[in-house]
Protein backbone atom coordinates (compact mmCIF):
# COMPACT_ATOMS: atom_id res chain seq x y z
CA UNK A 1 0.00 0.00 0.00
CA UNK A 2 2.75 2.41 1.00
CA UNK A 3 4.38 1.88 -2.41
CA UNK A 4 1.81 4.27 -3.91
CA UNK A 5 2.33 6.99 -1.30
CA UNK A 6 6.14 7.27 -1.22
CA UNK A 7 7.56 9.81 -3.66
CA UNK A 8 10.57 8.23 -5.34
CA UNK A 9 11.76 11.33 -7.25
CA UNK A 10 14.75 11.90 -4.96
CA UNK A 11 15.71 8.24 -5.19
CA UNK A 12 15.47 8.33 -8.99
CA UNK A 13 17.73 11.41 -9.00
CA UNK A 14 20.23 9.56 -6.79
CA UNK A 15 20.30 6.51 -9.04
CA UNK A 16 20.85 8.60 -12.17
CA UNK A 17 23.44 10.84 -10.45
CA UNK A 18 25.30 7.81 -9.04
CA UNK A 19 25.16 6.09 -12.41
CA UNK A 20 26.57 9.17 -14.15
CA UNK A 21 29.42 9.27 -11.58
CA UNK A 22 30.35 5.67 -12.39
CA UNK A 23 30.00 6.10 -16.16
CA UNK A 24 31.99 9.34 -16.15
CA UNK A 25 34.88 7.69 -14.25
CA UNK A 26 34.84 4.74 -16.67
CA UNK A 27 34.63 6.90 -19.82
CA UNK A 28 37.41 9.22 -18.59
CA UNK A 29 39.59 6.16 -17.97
CA UNK A 30 39.03 4.85 -21.50
CA UNK A 31 39.64 8.34 -22.94
CA UNK A 32 42.92 8.77 -21.06
CA UNK A 33 44.12 5.30 -22.04
CA UNK A 34 43.37 5.95 -25.72
CA UNK A 35 44.68 9.53 -25.85
CA UNK A 36 47.92 10.57 -24.21
CA UNK A 37 46.97 14.26 -24.25
CA UNK A 38 43.69 13.51 -22.39
CA UNK A 39 45.66 11.54 -19.82
CA UNK A 40 48.03 14.47 -19.29
CA UNK A 41 45.11 16.90 -19.02
CA UNK A 42 43.58 14.75 -16.28
CA UNK A 43 46.76 14.85 -14.20
CA UNK A 44 45.61 17.16 -11.39
CA UNK A 45 47.92 15.78 -8.71
CA UNK A 46 51.28 14.36 -9.82
CA UNK A 47 51.68 11.52 -7.25
CA UNK A 48 48.35 10.07 -8.46
CA UNK A 49 48.77 10.82 -12.17
CA UNK A 50 45.69 10.89 -14.42
CA UNK A 51 43.78 8.89 -11.78
CA UNK A 52 43.30 12.13 -9.79
CA UNK A 53 41.44 13.83 -12.65
CA UNK A 54 39.38 10.77 -13.57
CA UNK A 55 38.04 10.39 -10.03
CA UNK A 56 37.64 14.13 -9.34
CA UNK A 57 35.83 15.01 -12.58
CA UNK A 58 33.78 11.79 -12.51
CA UNK A 59 32.52 12.45 -8.99
CA UNK A 60 31.91 16.17 -9.60
CA UNK A 61 30.07 15.49 -12.90
CA UNK A 62 27.80 12.90 -11.26
CA UNK A 63 27.22 15.14 -8.23
CA UNK A 64 26.12 18.03 -10.48
CA UNK A 65 23.65 15.76 -12.35
CA UNK A 66 22.40 14.38 -9.01
CA UNK A 67 21.95 17.88 -7.58
CA UNK A 68 20.05 19.21 -10.62
CA UNK A 69 17.80 16.14 -10.86
CA UNK A 70 17.18 16.24 -7.10
CA UNK A 71 15.57 19.69 -7.41
CA UNK A 72 13.76 18.81 -10.64
CA UNK A 73 12.34 15.49 -9.40
CA UNK A 74 11.93 15.99 -5.64
CA UNK A 75 8.22 16.86 -5.85
CA UNK A 76 7.42 14.64 -8.84
CA UNK A 77 5.69 11.31 -8.52
CA UNK A 78 8.34 9.14 -10.13
CA UNK A 79 9.09 5.43 -10.28
CA UNK A 80 12.67 4.70 -9.15
CA UNK A 81 12.89 1.22 -10.69
CA UNK A 82 14.14 2.35 -14.15
CA UNK A 83 16.74 4.43 -12.29
CA UNK A 84 17.98 1.30 -10.50
CA UNK A 85 18.29 -0.51 -13.84
CA UNK A 86 20.28 2.45 -15.19
CA UNK A 87 22.52 2.41 -12.10
CA UNK A 88 23.22 -1.34 -12.46
CA UNK A 89 23.95 -0.96 -16.20
CA UNK A 90 26.26 2.00 -15.42
CA UNK A 91 28.09 -0.03 -12.74
CA UNK A 92 28.66 -2.95 -15.11
CA UNK A 93 29.82 -0.67 -17.94
CA UNK A 94 32.05 1.38 -15.63
CA UNK A 95 33.67 -1.85 -14.41
CA UNK A 96 34.20 -3.00 -18.00
CA UNK A 97 35.73 0.39 -18.85
CA UNK A 98 38.45 -0.06 -16.21
CA UNK A 99 39.26 -3.61 -17.30
CA UNK A 100 42.44 -3.08 -19.35
CA UNK A 101 42.05 -6.11 -21.70
CA UNK A 102 38.77 -4.55 -22.86
CA UNK A 103 40.44 -1.17 -23.46
CA UNK A 104 43.09 -3.07 -25.45
CA UNK A 105 40.36 -4.11 -27.90
CA UNK A 106 39.59 -0.44 -28.61
CA UNK A 107 43.19 0.57 -29.33
CA UNK B 1 19.13 -3.50 19.15
CA UNK B 2 20.41 -0.08 20.11
CA UNK B 3 22.55 -1.63 22.86
CA UNK B 4 23.88 -4.20 20.43
CA UNK B 5 24.95 -1.51 17.96
CA UNK B 6 26.61 0.51 20.76
CA UNK B 7 28.43 -2.57 22.07
CA UNK B 8 29.61 -3.42 18.55
CA UNK B 9 30.99 0.11 18.03
CA UNK B 10 32.80 0.09 21.41
CA UNK B 11 34.19 -3.41 20.77
CA UNK B 12 35.40 -2.43 17.28
CA UNK B 13 37.07 0.75 18.61
CA UNK B 14 38.78 -1.19 21.44
CA UNK B 15 39.96 -3.89 18.99
CA UNK B 16 41.39 -1.34 16.56
CA UNK B 17 43.06 0.51 19.46
CA UNK B 18 44.55 -2.76 20.74
CA UNK B 19 46.05 -3.68 17.36
CA UNK B 20 47.26 -0.14 16.66
CA UNK B 21 48.85 -0.05 20.12
CA UNK B 22 50.49 -3.44 19.62
CA UNK B 23 52.38 -2.20 16.56
CA UNK B 24 54.49 0.02 18.86
CA UNK B 25 55.85 -3.19 20.47
CA UNK B 26 57.13 -4.50 17.14
CA UNK B 27 60.93 -4.40 17.00
CA UNK B 28 62.16 -1.50 14.86
CA UNK B 29 58.74 0.07 14.37
CA UNK B 30 59.03 3.62 13.08
CA UNK B 31 62.83 3.56 12.86
CA UNK B 32 64.50 4.35 9.54
CA UNK B 33 66.39 1.09 9.01
CA UNK B 34 65.92 -1.29 6.04
CA UNK B 35 64.17 -3.94 8.15
CA UNK B 36 61.89 -1.50 9.95
CA UNK B 37 58.14 -1.46 10.13
CA UNK B 38 57.18 1.93 8.69
CA UNK B 39 54.15 4.01 9.52
CA UNK B 40 52.76 3.64 5.99
CA UNK B 41 52.94 -0.15 6.40
CA UNK B 42 50.88 0.11 9.59
CA UNK B 43 48.51 2.37 7.64
CA UNK B 44 48.29 -0.25 4.87
CA UNK B 45 47.50 -2.97 7.42
CA UNK B 46 44.75 -0.80 8.95
CA UNK B 47 43.41 -0.14 5.42
CA UNK B 48 43.13 -3.90 4.83
CA UNK B 49 41.62 -4.39 8.28
CA UNK B 50 39.00 -1.72 7.59
CA UNK B 51 38.22 -3.45 4.29
CA UNK B 52 37.59 -6.68 6.15
CA UNK B 53 35.38 -4.81 8.66
CA UNK B 54 33.42 -3.38 5.72
CA UNK B 55 32.71 -6.88 4.40
CA UNK B 56 31.63 -7.97 7.90
CA UNK B 57 29.45 -4.85 8.21
CA UNK B 58 27.74 -5.67 4.90
CA UNK B 59 27.01 -9.15 6.28
CA UNK B 60 25.59 -7.56 9.45
CA UNK B 61 23.20 -5.46 7.35
CA UNK B 62 22.27 -8.60 5.41
CA UNK B 63 21.54 -10.24 8.78
CA UNK B 64 19.29 -7.30 9.68
CA UNK B 65 17.43 -7.72 6.39
CA UNK B 66 16.87 -11.44 7.09
CA UNK B 67 15.80 -10.70 10.68
CA UNK B 68 13.32 -8.12 9.39
CA UNK B 69 11.86 -10.74 7.05
CA UNK B 70 11.56 -13.26 9.90
CA UNK B 71 10.09 -11.17 12.73
CA UNK B 72 9.65 -7.62 11.41
CA UNK B 73 12.53 -6.22 13.53
CA UNK B 74 15.98 -5.21 12.39
CA UNK B 75 15.22 -1.86 10.69
CA UNK B 76 17.35 0.09 13.16
CA UNK B 77 20.25 -2.31 12.61
CA UNK B 78 19.91 -1.78 8.86
CA UNK B 79 19.66 2.03 9.15
CA UNK B 80 22.57 2.50 11.58
CA UNK B 81 24.57 -0.22 9.82
CA UNK B 82 24.16 1.41 6.40
CA UNK B 83 25.19 4.85 7.74
CA UNK B 84 28.29 3.28 9.34
CA UNK B 85 29.09 1.40 6.14
CA UNK B 86 28.83 4.61 4.12
CA UNK B 87 31.22 6.44 6.48
CA UNK B 88 33.71 3.55 6.62
CA UNK B 89 33.64 2.98 2.86
CA UNK B 90 34.45 6.67 2.26
CA UNK B 91 37.35 6.50 4.76
CA UNK B 92 38.48 3.27 3.11
CA UNK B 93 38.41 4.81 -0.38
CA UNK B 94 40.30 7.92 0.77
CA UNK B 95 42.96 5.88 2.58
CA UNK B 96 43.22 3.68 -0.53
CA UNK B 97 43.84 6.75 -2.69
CA UNK B 98 46.62 7.86 -0.31
CA UNK B 99 48.19 4.37 -0.41
CA UNK B 100 47.92 4.38 -4.22
CA UNK B 101 50.12 7.49 -4.30
CA UNK B 102 52.76 5.52 -2.34
CA UNK B 103 52.29 2.53 -4.63
CA UNK B 104 53.01 4.77 -7.63
CA UNK B 105 55.71 6.98 -6.21
CA UNK B 106 57.40 4.86 -3.56
CA UNK B 107 57.82 5.65 0.11
CA UNK B 108 60.33 5.90 2.95
CA UNK B 109 62.37 2.69 3.03
CA UNK B 110 61.26 1.70 -0.50
CA UNK B 111 63.63 3.24 -3.06
CA UNK B 112 61.65 1.74 -5.94
CA UNK B 113 57.89 1.99 -6.09
CA UNK B 114 55.79 -1.17 -5.89
CA UNK B 115 54.34 -0.25 -9.29
CA UNK B 116 57.79 -0.10 -10.88
CA UNK B 117 58.83 -3.43 -9.32
CA UNK B 118 55.66 -5.19 -10.51
CA UNK B 119 55.90 -3.75 -14.04
CA UNK B 120 59.52 -4.94 -14.32
CA UNK B 121 58.72 -8.40 -12.94
CA UNK B 122 57.59 -11.55 -14.75
CA UNK B 123 54.01 -10.74 -13.74
CA UNK B 124 53.37 -7.18 -14.99
CA UNK B 125 49.66 -8.02 -15.36
CA UNK B 126 49.35 -7.73 -11.57
CA UNK B 127 49.62 -3.98 -12.17
CA UNK B 128 48.29 -3.83 -15.74
CA UNK B 129 45.03 -5.61 -14.99
CA UNK B 130 44.57 -6.09 -11.24
CA UNK B 131 45.76 -2.76 -9.81
CA UNK B 132 44.31 -0.78 -12.72
CA UNK B 133 40.94 -2.34 -11.89
CA UNK B 134 41.20 -2.21 -8.09
CA UNK B 135 42.00 1.52 -7.96
CA UNK B 136 38.63 2.24 -9.61
CA UNK B 137 36.23 -0.39 -8.29
CA UNK B 138 37.33 0.52 -4.76
CA UNK B 139 35.84 3.97 -5.41
CA UNK B 140 32.64 2.45 -6.85
CA UNK B 141 31.83 0.79 -3.48
CA UNK B 142 30.99 4.02 -1.54
CA UNK B 143 28.76 5.09 -4.46
CA UNK B 144 26.80 1.80 -4.26
CA UNK B 145 26.50 2.12 -0.47
CA UNK B 146 25.37 5.76 -0.87
CA UNK B 147 22.48 4.45 -3.02
CA UNK B 148 21.60 1.97 -0.24
CA UNK B 149 21.52 4.85 2.24
CA UNK B 150 19.27 6.95 -0.04
CA UNK B 151 16.81 4.02 -0.29
CA UNK B 152 16.64 3.88 3.54
CA UNK B 153 16.25 7.69 3.81
CA UNK B 154 13.53 7.77 1.11
CA UNK B 155 11.30 5.11 2.67
CA UNK B 156 12.11 5.63 6.36
CA UNK B 157 10.16 3.29 8.64
CA UNK B 158 7.94 2.42 5.64
CA UNK B 159 10.92 0.41 4.34
CA UNK B 160 9.82 -2.56 6.48
CA UNK B 161 6.41 -2.81 4.77
CA UNK B 162 7.52 -1.92 1.27
CA UNK B 163 8.49 -4.96 -0.82
CA UNK B 164 9.85 -2.86 -3.69
CA UNK B 165 12.14 -0.90 -1.32
CA UNK B 166 13.42 -4.12 0.28
CA UNK B 167 14.08 -5.63 -3.16
CA UNK B 168 16.00 -2.55 -4.35
CA UNK B 169 18.02 -2.51 -1.12
CA UNK B 170 18.80 -6.24 -1.39
CA UNK B 171 20.00 -5.81 -5.00
CA UNK B 172 22.27 -2.90 -4.01
CA UNK B 173 23.55 -4.81 -0.96
CA UNK B 174 24.45 -7.78 -3.17
CA UNK B 175 26.31 -5.48 -5.59
CA UNK B 176 28.14 -3.82 -2.67
CA UNK B 177 29.20 -7.22 -1.27
CA UNK B 178 30.46 -8.48 -4.66
CA UNK B 179 32.37 -5.28 -5.52
CA UNK B 180 33.87 -5.05 -1.99
CA UNK B 181 34.98 -8.70 -1.96
CA UNK B 182 36.57 -8.38 -5.44
CA UNK B 183 38.37 -5.17 -4.38
CA UNK B 184 39.56 -6.83 -1.16
CA UNK B 185 40.75 -9.93 -3.03
CA UNK B 186 42.67 -7.89 -5.61
CA UNK B 187 44.24 -5.81 -2.82
CA UNK B 188 45.33 -8.92 -0.94
CA UNK B 189 46.85 -10.44 -4.10
CA UNK B 190 48.71 -7.25 -5.04
CA UNK B 191 50.06 -6.86 -1.49
CA UNK B 192 51.26 -10.48 -1.54
CA UNK B 193 53.08 -9.82 -4.82
CA UNK B 194 54.87 -6.65 -3.66
CA UNK B 195 54.12 -5.05 -0.28
CA UNK B 196 54.19 -1.26 -0.07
Amino acid sequence: MSEDIINEGKLLAAYIGGGVMLLAIGILNVASELSESTGKALELYKPLGAYSGKITFGLIGGAIVWGILHFVLKDKNADAKPGLYFFIAALLLATLFVFTPFIGLLE
Amino acid sequence: MNKLVKKSIVLSAVSIGLFAGMTALVHGAGAAAPSSLYSHEIFAVLHGFLGLLLIMGLMLVLGGLIQMKVNGNGFRMIKVGTAMLLASSIILALSGIYLYSLYRGGSVGAPESARKIIKASTRPWVHGIMMEMKEFIGVYVPIIIAMMYVVIKTYGAGFVENKKARMMFAVLLTLAVVWTVVTFGLGAFITKTVPL
